[in-house]
């Protein structure tokens, strides 16, 4: 019988590490993803924010192994992550991944349980199918699911919400150290994402399994992450302690991100932003890549690309810092600018 | 094969009914198969001694008639269904299972192993069937092994290249990388994961290929490329060619074993028209509408049709 | 300056654009039709902007489509009214609908990359729209292409460019200058901005609700995202299991929370600052 093992984590340090990772496309033409540096330490939840064409997606997948990166180094638990494409069943792998698509995501001609089943015997070969069984069954119940009513039915038959809790199960059954949530709650109904979204912070609390969660939606980033990662154009624009980066961003994108969702009272703040016109033209590449929508942008910003700058404590988790020239005169900017609009 | 034309029970009203002509289909062929088994029980007569005096029309002692060599034409057929069917069903399952071994394994593959499998399936496509088949025929021991043979060879490329496409489109699927996540082998993800996903369209191509090795196994009989000592529903027709029956007028000769091989395909042609309409939810879609609304209306689909249901319609 | 994104409504002498009396829409099954929508009453008038709410399956969807008469089989509309401009759109003849599709009142769905012809650049997609109007009706002056992409914030010359060369919340935003095309009284939106990210969805909706003040026709929206219909609906109606459960105003339901229960938990399942305390 396997139990969960909630004890202090075997690795010390960061569960996924991420250094000075990159991805191109296109022969080098297209960068989806810039010298990212991002950790997940243990028991903590790391909300990845952005919107599509961030490269938030591509930054996830390359955790779990599903694309490589061009260059940098991706740590899993200390051990750099090996792709799937060359996976070995020797090497159980520890971060696995609950994917966006809640209808593609599952296989249509089996049996739920059955997959959690297979998903637990292809991260512990040898096991008994008993053993398999048994395991699919806790965690059916762990994510809510009466095995006796589920185990047997197939993904047609399940709601939306009740096939993401499938998707979660399914990854829990490889005894991550971390799960990658990859929009998870995006095609869900209203009235069950907060449910779901609840069952990952309790990843976190009861398995002590961290969570990595990705998200174009800063209100439910706010609501399970302990840290933020704002990501623009494939680069970390901003990072800090949740809270922080919810009730003052510093980053002109973050402002903004802020301010267009509702709920958070950001809209007063970030006016300037919202109303900036957007660019015509694509990002030519060079500089600052919000130069080109930012009200405050300079021929500096525009030339070169500004360092991620440390604004917090360090020893955080995730240390707050944000990418952006005039990050210290900002405030000042924004008020001059209100000031000058009401009159 | 069962899993696409059974009834398929689900929670809540989503029922999906068999057509008729699917279990008409069904039936005959069971019948057939079961009459081929059943043939040294069922005929009459041995096949291959002349059981009477030849060229009799269809008599109450001669169901179908005898040849001109006076073999009884019933047992005849009793006993080449087995071969013809057999042969049908042993190219078909050659041929599905190294299409789809190839197919599926290229498509997951990918890189070399699939430029060279894909290589290879071209070739064999490219390769003319025909002439092949009966230059292969002519220089081969004749008999039912190779035509067997011939038409596995010439025919499993056409199903390599089906189902690797198939397999491509679903191995972008996210379940499949949620299993290559999980650490699953790839010969399990290829088993578990494609293949059960291509139910419908191995059904549909292993109903063809039944049917094309019939006819090409009866073609190839006739034009005295097989074994005319064995007995099969192509070398009656050949032997009723060479026998001269249709100037006989000794029309039992060749329609009865004609029929038997126009039936098995229009039999499996029902099957495969059933699978086609319970795998299409579109088509049931406008069906179920044309039939609330009942005969004689045109209604266009680009037009949601209005019928009120309460009195005043 | 001005902000064209928040200005009270102007009711005066709005006309009734849509009104939707007792619709009853079902899709037909195997044994019998199966409702998906039971007796809904609905009213959009010109400028302003109504909101249909709800999760999947509660039918809202369905009347979307209904208004066009674009439900795909197996739907079927068994009852009530659905009048475009005092038109009833169930009583049209097939003729006189094709010719008020897109004229009085037009749809934008949710995923544009279908709504728009791949192979076809999106400028010349909007001209054959155009062009098929002067046809049936003649004479008139439109807007040209050119104007139309301009209205909806698209450079004019991207109107070369083919849909998948777009990004997402550029090929909704030429979707909506499709629909704009002849002028309608009424724009039908079913989830247009659902797929699309915050920062855009904003955008557009503030675009949507500009042009509505500027051009004075009605708009039909679709949503789940209850917090989005606050900020920019004048109206909204909560739909659950085909039925119209509430309709409130973005003032009421700051003040109440909403009236009926399916209404709460609605609002109460949007994760809020102040419920942050549990991560």
């Amino acid at each position: 019988m396997t139990t969960v093992d909630i004890s202090s984590p075997a690795v010390a340090g960061p569960v996924v590490a991420l250094t000075d990772v990159t991805k191109r496309y296109r022969r080098g033409a297209i960068a989806a993803v810039s010298d990212v540096d991002l950790t997940v330490g243990a028991r903590r939840i790391v909300a990845l924010v952005g919107e599509s064409g961030s490269g938030k997606s591509t930054l996830g997948r390359m955790v779990v192994g599903l694309l490589d990166p061009t260059s940098g180094d991706v740590r899993v638990d200390a051990e750099p992550v090996v792709p799937v494409k060359r996976r070995r069943r020797a090497r159980p792998r520890r971060a696995q991944m609950v994917f966006q698509d809640v209808y593609g995501s599952l296989n249509p001609s089996q049996d739920i349980g059955r997959q959690i089943e297979e998903a637990f015997l292809s991260s512990h070969p040898g096991s008994s199918r008993a053993a398999a069984r048994a395991r699919a069954a806790a965690l059916l119940a762990r994510v809510g699911l009466d095995p006796d009513l589920y185990a047997a039915r197939r993904p047609d038959d399940l709601s939306g919400g009740q096939r993401q809790r499938v998707g979660i199960a399914r990854a829990l059954a490889g005894d991550p150290s971390v799960v990658i949530a990859d929009e998870p709650i995006s095609m869900l109904d209203v009235s069950i994402r907060r449910d779901v979204l609840d069952l990952l912070v309790g990843l976190r609390d009861d398995e002590g399994v961290s969570v990595l969660y990705i998200t174009h939606d800063l209100l439910s980033a706010g609501y399970v992450a302990d840290d933020i990662v704002v990501l623009f154009r494939g680069m970390v624009v901003e990072q800090g302690p949740a809270r922080e980066v919810l009730a003052r961003p510093r980053h002109p994108y973050s402002r903004l991100l802020a301010g267009s969702s509702p709920g958070l009272g950001q809209e007063e703040r970030a006016r300037v932003f919202l109303e900036a016109p957007r660019p015509r033209t694509p990002w030519n590449g060079e500089g600052c890549p919000f130069a080109p929508r930012c009200p405050f942008a300079q021929e500096l910003c525009r030339t070169a690309l500004p360092p991620l700058t440390v604004t917090g404590r360090a020893g955080d988790a995730a240390t707050a810092a944000a990418r952006c020239h005039r990050l210290e005169e900002l405030d000042a900017l924004v008020a001059t600018r209100e000031e000058e609009a009401d009159r | 094969m069962t899993a696409t034309l059974v009834t398929v029970r689900r929670s809540g009203a989503r029922r999906r009914r068999i057509p008729v002509i699917a279990i008409v289909g069904l039936a005959v062929l069971a019948a057939a198969c079961l009459a081929a088994l059943l043939a040294p029980w069922l005929a009459p007569y041995p096949p291959d001694v002349p059981a009477g005096a030849g060229s009799q029309p269809p008599s109450l002692e001669h169901p179908l008639g005898t040849t001109t060599q006076g073999f009884d034409v019933l047992s005849q057929l009793l006993y080449g269904a087995r071969t013809s069917l057999g042969v049908g069903l042993a190219v078909a399952g050659i041929t599905t299972v190294m299409g789809l071994a190839i197919g599926v394994i290229a498509a997951y593959r990918g890189g070399w192993t699939d430029s060279v499998l894909s290589l290879l399936t071209n070739v064999f496509l490219v390769l003319p069937g025909l002439p092949l088949i009966v230059v292969l025929a002519a220089f081969l021991p004749p008999g039912p092994s190779t035509i067997i043979l011939v038409l596995s060879i010439t025919g499993w490329a056409f199903g390599a290249r089906l189902f690797r496409s198939q397999a491509l489109s679903l191995r972008t699927r996210e379940f499949v990388a949620a299993a290559e996540t999980a650490g699953m082998g790839r010969l399990r993800v290829m088993g578990t994961q494609i293949v059960p996903n291509m139910a419908s369209i191995i059904a549909a191509f292993v109903v063809n290929q039944v049917v094309f090795a019939i006819t090409a196994e009866a073609s190839l009989e006739f034009l005295g490329l097989g074994d005319p000592t064995t007995i099969s529903w192509g070398t009656m027709l050949f032997w009723a060619q060479t026998g001269s029956a249709l100037l006989l007028g000794n029309w039992w000769e060749f329609v009865f074993p004609g029929l038997a091989i126009a039936l098995t395909a229009s039999m499996l042609t029902f099957v495969n028209y059933a699978v086609d309409e319970t795998s299409s939810p579109r088509l049931q879609a406008r069906e179920l509408v044309h039939r609330f609304l009942g005969t004689g209306t045109r209604s266009s689909s680009l037009i949601t049709p209005v019928r009120r249901t309460d009195a005043s319609s | 300056m001005p902000r064209p994104d928040v200005s009270p409504a102007t009711p005066a002498a709005s006309a009734e654009v849509l009104r939707i009396d007792a619709l009853e829409v079902g899709y037909v099954v195997a044994d019998g039709v199966a409702p998906a929508v039971r007796g809904v009453d609905l009213t959009v008038r010109s400028g302003e902007l109504v909101a249909l709410a709800g999760e999947s399956g509660c039918g809202k969807s369905t009347i979307a489509q209904s208004v066009l008469r674009i439900l795909r089989p197996p739907g079927v509309i068994t009852g009530g009214r659905i009048l475009l401009e005092g038109e009833d759109v169930l009583a049209m003849s097939p003729a006189r609908l094709r010719r008020v599709r897109w004229a009085r009142a037009a749809i934008v769905m949710q995923n544009s990359l279908t709504a728009l012809d791949p192979v076809h650049r999106v400028g010349d997609q909007i001209d054959e729209v155009v062009r098929a109007h002067r046809r049936d009706h003649g004479g008139g002056r439109h807007r040209t292409t050119g104007e139309l992409l301009e209205m909806v914030g698209i450079d004019a010359r991207r109107g070369r460019d083919y849909p998948h060369e777009l990004s997402g919340g550029m090929r909704q935003r030429a979707a909506i200058a499709m629909a704009l095309a002849l002028s309608p009284s009424l724009i039908v939106m079913d989830e247009p901005t659902t797929a699309l990210d915050v920062v855009v969805q904003r955008e557009i909706l503030a675009m949507v609700t500009a042009l509505q003040h500027e051009l004075g026709f009605g708009v039909l929206l679709i949503s789940h995202d209850l917090p989005l219909l606050t900020r920019y609906a004048d109206r909204i109606a909560v739909m659950k299991d085909g039925l119209v459960v509430e309709e409130t105003t973005p003032a009421e339901l700051a003040v109440t929370g909403g009236v009926d229960s399916y209404t709460r938990r609605l609002v109460a399942s949007v994760p809020r600052p102040g419920t942050w305390e549990a991560a």
